[in-house]
């Protein structure tokens, strides 16, 4: 399997590579949203906003399915910083439906996952606070004497 | 050779041939290196390496591209079109040279041409396009002494005779393929304009 995204220089945790993976599509979508880009200029954005890529073109694999099934169309034309026509994408009426889909599967998401994370969290602090006491009950040094 | 060495003309190559032995269709081919071309000029003068571009494997690269462009069953069937086309013209060369209707296949002709297809698509699909050159050394090396092999294993009884027609025949279907391809391109873009 190709890798898709670098480790990230702060973390280096490859969950993160796995949760873009799962979501670059989405990014991808929201960035040609915005205004209509070419290849290199996915990848600026998406490294101004924080997510770098393993392998840049592992993008144009997924803009060929996203414009295989109709997410997406190309055109050609000149771009801002000079040399040859470059190959836009613009988003297409389904596009933009899926974009809409995406994010709300992607917000539902995250808030169970926050909210599974949040309830733990408060049950591990409570077991933890009980040990605690459970702890200084037992051990005899703490005891008055 | 890792892909932090190559150079982003060796990563084309390499990339072209995989694409075309993986039968994507010419157009699709031009537009794909296109595309990749801009980036790896845009991601050089940024002082970035073509290994952060297409990672560390350039063929998972290029055949997980080919494989999102292009449907399996469309890639299947360019490739099938493309295996006869090419057998259609090696026999038609072979009327050509001998001057005849009729062409025998002999086990110790089969097994040159297979062994140095063979060797040329892999060594293309790792390294690029050969130069017609290195293309005939692999014929040299390869298929003289498979050739001498077989004859002298299988002896030069011809396994089957081709008729000129049957050659002609197995060029058609990707003739008239590529024709409608360019026909239905011709009629799209003026639309796109």
């Amino acid at each position: 399997m190709h890798r898709m995204t670098k480790e990230p220089p702060t973390s280096g945790d490859p969950r993160r590579s796995q949760l873009l993976r799962g979501a670059l599509d989405i990014c991808l979508l929201a960035l040609i949203a915005e205004r209509p880009r070419y290849g290199y200029e996915f990848v600026e954005a998406l490294t101004e906003g924080g997510l770098e890529l393993v392998s840049e073109g592992s993008i144009y694999p997924l803009l060929a399915r996203m414009e295989r099934a109709g997410h997406v169309e190309s055109f050609r034309a000149p771009s801002a910083s000079g040399g040859a026509p470059r190959k836009y994408y613009r988003l297409t009426r389904a596009g933009a439906a899926e974009l809409a889909r995406g994010h709300t599967v992607w917000q539902d998401f995250t808030a169970q996952v926050n909210g599974i994370l949040a309830t733990t969290e408060q049950t591990r602090g409570r077991h933890a606070h009980d040990d605690r006491n459970h702890d200084g009950r037992t051990d005899p040094g703490d005891l008055p004497q | 050779m890792t892909t932090e060495t190559m150079t982003a003309e060796r990563i084309l190559a390499i990339c072209r041939s995989n694409w075309e032995y993986r039968g994507i269709d010419h157009p699709a081919v031009r537009d794909m290196l296109a595309e990749l071309s801009a980036h790896l000029e845009d991601a050089a003068a940024a002082g970035r390496l073509p290994q952060d571009i297409v990672g560390d494997d350039v063929k998972a690269f290029a055949a997980d591209w080919a494989r999102a462009r292009t449907p399996l069953h469309r890639r299947l069937l360019h490739l099938g079109l493309g295996v006869l086309f090419v057998t259609g013209t090696l026999l038609l060369l072979s009327h050509l040279v001998r001057w005849t209707g009729v062409v025998s296949v002999t086990p110790g002709r089969l097994a040159f041409c297979l062994s140095v297809g063979t060797v040329i698509v892999a060594v293309e699909l790792r390294r690029g396009s050969l130069s017609l050159g290195k293309s005939w050394l692999v014929g040299l090396v390869v298929g003289l002494p498979i050739t001498i092999l077989t004859d002298w294993l299988a002896g030069d009884e011809p396994l089957l005779r081709v008729a000129l027609w049957t050659s002609l025949l197995l060029t058609l279907p990707m003739t008239a393929y590529g024709l409608a391809r360019r026909a239905r391109t011709r009629k799209r873009q003026p639309q796109a304009e």
